[in-house]
């Protein structure tokens, strides 16, 4: 380090400005989501500032596609130019540096030029800093069958860096036997980015993006994860929302990392099987526990299962509707089976009407049926039975 | 009900009859027209026709006297006795109807009365259509046992109905909910599905939300299409650019290559420079010695031909000298013979003379006797010439009159005596009978006996008398005088251009004339026999023979004796000279042959001596020009020491340059002279395709960085994945609705084949009853089956099963089936009504079987009896009573 002390950096990635949140269907919804990534950067700026940081690292996907629009690139820089410090990015697989990339969009290099901060790493060459050196990965294409990291080791590279002051490496890929598998990305051979050897070149601190739960993967060597959720996480241990706050104390220390959430919206996933219209209680609290009064600033993904009667289903279809007002988005996975309760079978079967006891006693048969077509069929077709009885037979 | 007798009177054929039917089993034979279906009518219009009907009804029931018709039926109904009379007779028609316990009554209460007892719905009037209806699920009518039984029970039905549904009892009808739920389903599945039951209707909701689906499916494509092309655009361009480096680094490699062979071609060029001048005195020396060993062979071979040229010119010598002595030899004798043969050749000369002397005489001899003949001849021409010239002379003084002349003489003359004979008729005679007075007619004297033509009025004086003839037809006459008048002028003008006096005299003319023409022509043709020029040409030519033959005859040679003056002579003297002419020609022949011959042989030896004479001149001349040539090479090339010297000289300097030369050639080859050029070309070939493929991939990459430019207005992959979870969904939202949909579609279709099932149960009495009667004819296990309840408005389908054959339905059945199966549905259809009426009913079967093969005839035996143990009554109309003899019944006989 040029002049002994330490100094600290932001590690950050994965933004994702301008995803289209295309699975939710009312268009507030969306508008805040997206909004929400923007204030995300405020709030990361203000992290940075707050903790001392002299410049901010963006391993990779700023922008959630290569073609996002100019409203999109005007409130990305915007905002980073609100946090006045150097912000160097490097292009990810969503935003790569290739032909048609983002980067070389006229409009974009219009507005960048007005954010003194911003800087492109888009070619793998050493950005020798009076505090730091940090040595950029782009990625040009969206899946690189090479390592984005084997400029490094061409001869003559590593001997022609300054030895006085901690070296970062800035890549965005999947690390051996770890890789971003989002549910709403599109599955592709990561760009594998080999950590081992990356050891011989001895950096200080490797910060990482693709993955979108904050990772530590090598001894140095983090993924930031996304600053503000974007997805529905599977398992505990995926853990988005945050950025690091990395300190080096100088070339050849070990860098100290500090995990500060940044999160705004909240994403939750809930499985639950029904046994019966008497789980609807249950179901129901669980929902209360989860969200509270809250409005308009959670997503969830619902999946539920089991069965009900068509009075229990009838009530779930009004919640999950309410639900889907308070929710900014509601993913549902739904299982649930709707058979008649003994009683409505008793309703339906046992009566004075002969033929609408002969329908139900054959759809109930029916719903046994190993074909699962066959059985839906049967269950609707019960359920409608079930509904025109108790409206005695009008068929608005 | 049963019917126990019936008596007919008036009744179309039958005048009266009375039958007596069996409870049971009544069998009604006779034979065809015997009035078997009259009496079964009778007894339906007894039972159903008012009394008071009028029309074609009742005049079809009339008998030929058109006597009234009536009708007494005693029937026992729900055990009472009835007694009907009915008098069909128009206005006046009388019914009188007896029930046991009540009063009788009469007229049209009687009618009503009767119908309410057999429970229809009233009394008939002169509707055929309504006769025909009525009872008709009872009663076969002839020539209808093959209609279908369901669509004769139309009367009925209500009633067979309302038993059914009394015998079945436990059969359920649906409830009001059913109703309302049916109807409902069937509502929504209608308002879902088009009336094809697959397609949604445009307006339902899955019909909308397929549009949107549709819809949503229109827009992914295009989305698909715009980032489809940015990521066509992206492969190129990143295309463009491997392209770019890869040829870039060939074109490298190939300048690098293209420079080393450059300097290797220089090399080359060289080193083929510096071999120049050795290969220029290698190939001096080379040919030098070549030249030298030429001259050096050519002089010993000189030397050799100059020897052998010598030998030669001696030897001619010799053989000249021996030609020379034999061709003198040969010259002698052919002067000897030469001579002999002129000889002979005078000899034949003078027989030649001789001979053409003679042919000459001959010539002479024959022309003049030729000369002769024809100058006779020419005499006898000139006397034919006169006679002709008088004959001729005698024509011309004859009037030239020809064959038609006489024709038309002829005809005129005919004229005239026509109108002669004309005016001869129209005039009046006048005679002279007896002498007395003279008389004078038209003032000329009529002699006695004397007769005049009269053909105007005339005076005739006899005597002093004067009489005056007035003729009547005046202008007939005048017409008729002036037609011989015009005849006598036309035959007098004719004879007048002829030249004759009169008719006779130019037959006469004209005959004379005949005879001297055919003379003349006689006379003309035997000069044209003679041919007068010819003759006087043969003359000519005869003279000029005998002119020619007598100066050849003077100016030849021929001068030993006369020549004949016979030609027989002459001819024995031709022929001998001829001979001795040949004899001396074949001798002369010979002489010039042998002439030949030595003239031959002295030339040959002369022109071998003139052969070998320019032999011998050539060789001497080869002999010098040899021994010259020798001496100029030898004074040219040098001496045969100073050649051998200069030959050793010369093959020393060859192996100097051949060395120098094998040493740069290695060094040469090394460098593959031949295949730099090649490489030259090959490598600025490679350079130039390289610098073609970098400026295509150029502008590969200009085009597809051009439609990557974005103007940022928009995010085609954010519209997208939009698009695409749009599309997901709909699809979703589509296949939710879709599914509810089927789920409908199915509850109304369940409804439907429940609500069948539940009408069909009502049927199940008559099914049975009917399957128990098919059982006796098909065998057991056969079964009976209405596809709708018998209430429903449609007719069901009958559909039978037969063990071991399968079911069909009523109509697939054959012509007997057909009978077999609609007499079993009759007998079950008044099996079930039979309950209402006592426990029996008549079934009336008019010739029912007519298609049914005897041995079906004998079992449905079995059937007709099982119905008559079931209480009904059974009346079988037959014209064979013999294929009932099995069955048990009564027999009636018509």
């Amino acid at each position: 380090m040029n002049g002994g002390g330490s100094m600290k950096i932001l590690h950050t990635s994965d933004w994702q400005i301008a995803k289209p949140y295309s699975r939710v269907q009312n268009p507030a919804s969306v508008a805040l989501l997206q909004r929400e990534r923007i204030a995300a950067i405020g709030r990361l700026g203000n992290v940075a500032k707050e903790q001392g940081c002299s410049l901010i690292l963006v391993a990779g996907d700023l922008f959630d596609s290569n073609s996002a629009d100019k409203a999109a690139v005007y409130a990305a820089c915007a905002a980073i130019s609100e946090i006045k410090l150097p912000v160097y990015v490097i292009p990810g697989n969503h935003d790569h540096a290739g032909a048609g990339g983002i980067w070389n969009q006229s409009f974009f290099k219009e507005v960048a030029s007005k954010v003194p901060g911003l800087k492109i790493l888009d070619k793998p060459a050493p950005e020798v800093r009076e505090d730091v050196v940090i040595l950029p990965c782009p990625l040009t294409r969206k899946q690189d069958a090479g390592d984005v990291t084997s400029w490094l080791y061409a001869s003559g590279v590593a001997e022609s860096l300054p030895a006085d002051r901690p070296w970062v490496v800035l890549a965005h890929g999947s690390t051996q036997g770890f890789s971003s598998t989002a549910d709403e990305d599109v599955a592709g051979q990561p760009n594998l980015i080999e950590l081992s050897r990356l050891e011989i070149l001895k950096p200080d601190y490797v910060a990482l993006g693709d993955w979108h739960g904050t990772k530590q993967v090598g001894p140095n060597a983090w993924y930031s994860g996304t600053p503000e959720p974007d997805r529905f996480t599977k398992g505990a241990d995926h853990d988005p929302g945050n950025v690091l706050v990395v300190e080096l104390a100088g070339r050849g220390v070990a860098p100290r990392v500090e995990v500060i959430k940044t999160a705004g919206i909240q994403w939750h996933r809930l499985d639950f099987p029904f046994s019966g219209d008497e789980s609807l209680n249950h179901f129901e609290s669980k929902l209360d526990e989860l969200l509270g009064q809250r409005a308009q600033r959670d997503v969830m993904e619902l999946s539920i299962s089991g069965y009900l009667g068509f009075e229990g289903d009838g009530r779930l279809r009004r919640r999950l509707e309410t639900l889907e007002a308070q929710l900014l988005r509601l993913k549902l996975v739904d299982e649930v089976k709707v058979m008649p309760s003994d009683g409505e079978l008793t309703d339906l079967t046992l009566r004075d009407d002969p033929l609408i006891a002969a329908m139900a006693g054959r759809l109930t048969e029916e719903a046994k049926s190993p074909d699962p077509a066959v059985q839906t069929r049967a269950r609707l077709a019960l359920r409608e039975l079930y509904l025109l009885v108790t409206k005695g037979g009008s068929a608005a | 009900m049963k019917i126990k007798s019936a008596g007919i009177k008036n009744y179309r054929i039958h005048k009266e009859l009375n039958v007596t039917f069996d409870d049971k089993l009544t069998i009604i034979s006779g034979p065809n027209e015997s009035g078997k279906s009259t009496l079964v009518e009778a007894l339906h219009r007894g039972l159903f026709l008012k009394s008071k009907t009028g029309g074609d009804v009742r005049k079809s029931m009339l008998p030929k006297d058109e006597a009234v018709p009536e009708v007494n039926i005693s029937l026992e109904v729900n055990g009472k006795s009835v007694r009907v009379d009915k008098v069909f007779n128009v206005t006046r028609g009388t019914t009188t109807l007896e029930v046991d316990g009540e009063n009788v009554v009469a007229g049209e209460a009687a009618d009503e009365r009767l119908t309410e007892m057999l429970q229809t719905p009233g009394p008939l009037g002169a509707s055929e259509k309504l006769l025909g209806q009525r009872w008709s699920h009872l009663w076969v009518w002839q020539g209808a046992s093959g209609s279908s039984p369901l669509e004769a029970v139309t009367e009925a039905k209500q009633s067979l109905v309302a038993r059914l549904n009394a015998i079945g009892g436990a059969a359920v009808s649906q409830s009001g909910l059913d109703d309302k739920v049916i109807r409902a389903l069937i509502e929504k599945r209608d308002r879902l599905y088009t009336m094809n039951g697959a397609d949604f209707r445009a307006n339902s909701e899955p019909g909308l939300a397929l549009q949107e689906l549709e819809l949503s499916r229109a827009v992914l494509d295009e989305r698909q299409k715009d980032v489809a092309r940015l990521d066509a655009a992206i492969l190129t361009s990143e295309e463009a650019s491997r392209i770019l480096q890869e040829k870039s680094l060939a074109l490298q490699a190939a300048a690098n290559e293209l420079e080393t062979t450059k300097t290797r071609t220089r090399e080359a060029e060289s080193l083929q420079k510096t071999m120049e001048p050795l290969q220029k005195a290698l190939q001096e020396a080379s040919q030098e010695l070549v030249s030298l060993q030429q001259v050096t062979e050519e002089i010993i071979c000189d030397r050799q031909e100059l020897g052998k040229a010598t030998g030669e010119s001696k030897a001619c010598e010799a053989q000249l000298a021996a030609l020379q002595k034999k061709g003198a030899e040969i010259s002698f004798e052919l002067e000897a013979a030469t001579r002999e043969r002129d000889s002979i050749l005078s000899e034949l000369e003078l027989h030649k003379i001789h001979l053409e002397a003679l042919s000459d005489q001959r010539i002479l001899l024959q022309r003049k006797g030729d000369l002769k003949k024809l100058e006779e001849i020419l005499r006898q021409i000139a006397s034919r010439r006169d006679e002709l010239k008088e004959l001729i002379k005698q024509l011309e003084s004859l009037p030239a009159i020809e064959k038609k002349d006489i024709k038309a003489l002829a005809k005129l003359r005919e004229d005239r005596l026509q109108a002669k004979s004309v005016l001869d008729a129209l005039g009046a005679r006048v005679r002279h009978v007896t002498g007395g007075s003279a008389v004078t007619v038209a003032g000329e004297a009529l002699p006695v006996d004397g007769e005049r033509l009269l053909t105007q009025d005339s005076d005739i004086r006899v005597g002093e008398t004067l009489l005056r003839i007035t003729l009547g037809n005046v202008s007939n006459l005048r017409e008729a005088a002036a037609a011989l008048e015009s005849a006598d002028e036309k035959l007098e003008k004719k004879l007048q251009s002829l030249g004759c006096a009169t008719y006779e005299a130019a037959i006469d003319a004209h005959e004379r004339r005949t005879v001297l023409l055919d003379k003349a022509a006689s006379l003309e043709e035997r000069l044209e026999e003679y041919n007068p020029e010819q003759v006087e040409a043969d003359i000519a030519a005869c003279r000029l023979e005998i002119d020619r033959a007598t100066a050849r005859l003077e100016k030849s040679e021929y001068e030993h004796t006369e020549l004949p003056a016979d030609l027989g002579m002459l001819e024995a003297e031709y022929d001998h000279f001829t001979a001795l002419a040949q004899e001396t020609d074949t001798r002369c022949q010979t002489h010039v042959i042998l002439c030949k011959q030595r003239d031959s042989e002295r030339k040959k030896h002369e022109d071998a001596c003139a052969e070998l004479t320019e032999k011998q001149r050539k060789l001497w001349e080869k002999t010098v020009s040899l021994n010259a040539g020798l001496d100029a090479k030898v004074k040219l090339h040098g001496s045969d020491e100073y050649r051998a010297k200069k030959h050793l000289d010369l093959l020393a300097k060859q192996e100097q340059a051949g060395q120098s030369l094998k040493i740069l050639r290695t060094r040469l080859n090394a460098l593959q002279p031949d295949l730099l050029e090649a490489d030259t070309k090959r490598l600025e070939d490679t350079i130039s395709r390289a610098r073609d493929s970098i400026q295509q991939a150029q502008i590969r990459r200009q085009v597809a960085e051009q439609t990557l430019i974005l103007d940022g207005n928009s995010d085609p992959r954010a519209a997208l994945a939009s698009a695409q979870a749009a599309f997901e969904s709909e699809e979703q939202r589509f296949n939710h609705l879709k599914a509810q949909a089927e789920a409908i579609r199915h509850l109304a279709q369940l409804a439907l084949e429940i609500q069948q099932e539940v009408s069909r149960q009502i049927n199940r009495p008559l099914e049975e009853k009917a399957k128990a009667y098919l059982e006796t004819v098909f065998g057991p296990g056969s079964t009976v089956t209405l596809s709708e309840g018998l209430q429903a408005q449609e007719t069901p389908v009958i559909e039978i099963g037969r063990p071991g054959l399968g079911r069909f339905t009523f109509n697939e059945l054959s012509g007997g089936a057909h009978e077999q199966v609609g007499v079993a549905l009759r007998l079950a259809m008044a099996e079930v009504l039979a309950e209402g009426h006592g426990g029996s009913l008549p079934v009336i079967l008019d010739d029912a079987f007519v298609n049914s093969d005897p041995v079906r005839v004998k079992s449905l035996h079995r059937m007709l009896y099982l119905a008559a143990q079931h209480g009904l009554q059974v009346i079988v109309l037959t014209c064979n009573p013999a294929d009932y003899d099995t069955l048990g019944a009564a027999e009636v006989r018509l």
